[in-house]
């Protein structure tokens, strides 16, 4: 998937919140609290891609979530499901 | 034997805020390095070694939470004494900081006094048969 510049400087942080806690839902506010101030609009332009390409979800105005896609972007292997075992 | 001068190291991409920090840690005669880029502070930390790490949180280039996520994974419980520098002061952001491996959170705008104590705190950091794990 093409992501811009800025996209992937975002999905970066969210890998570091990530990499701090290992769940998908995360703040908002600690996703923010890396951007700084000046380039405040770029990097939320940049959010609003990742939620475009469906990496992420918004769960409410403070929380968002990242997606399988969005796993799969930040490098987290997801488990596949076994396959049930087939009776003779 | 006298105890050596402490070596902090700053990273912070306002530039005279760096300057600022530089002046206000030299005038208590301790050894400053410093960098506006975040994508530096590895090398520099591995070639300078410091006892203590001032990080913004939010520079343009890498986050102080990915710089110190870097370093925790360099150099684990022996990574030097990170110290994060950040406009955010909420329970959420010194949570953040805090899991992300960094022992203080200093919330702009930061008290001179306070942050020159809090720093002239940390112990002398033993960087000798340290090796920096591969990656």
């Amino acid at each position: 998937m093409d992501l811009t510049p800025g996209e992937k400087t975002v999905l970066r942080q969210i890998r570091a919140l990530y990499a701090t806690e290992a769940r998908r839902e995360h703040q908002l506010k600690a996703l923010m609290m890396q951007w700084p101030p000046i380039h405040h609009e770029t990097y939320k332009r940049a959010y609003g891609g990742l939620l475009a390409k469906l990496l992420i979800q918004g769960v409410d105005a403070q929380v968002f979530r990242l997606t399988e896609a969005g796993l799969g972007a930040i490098g987290v292997a997801i488990p596949k499901p076994r396959p049930l075992p087939v009776k003779a | 034997m006298a105890a050596r001068p402490l070596r902090v190291f700053i990273a912070d991409d306002n530039r005279d805020m760096v300057m600022l920090l530089g002046i206000l840690f030299r005038s208590e005669g301790m050894v400053v390095r410093s960098t506006t880029r975040g994508t530096e502070v590895r090398s520099a930390v591995a070639e300078f070694r410091p006892d203590a790490v001032l990080l913004d949180i939010a520079m343009p280039d890498r986050s102080g939470l990915e710089v110190a996520l870097e370093l925790i994974r360099d150099y684990g419980e022996r990574c030097p004494v990170l110290i994060a520098i950040t406009a955010h002061s909420s329970d959420v952001a010194r949570r953040l900081t805090a899991k992300s491996g960094f022992r203080h959170h200093v919330a702009k705008p930061y008290d001179p006094d306070a942050l020159l104590k809090l720093v002239a705190s940390v112990e002398p950091h033993d960087w000798r048969s340290l090796s920096i794990r591969s990656t």
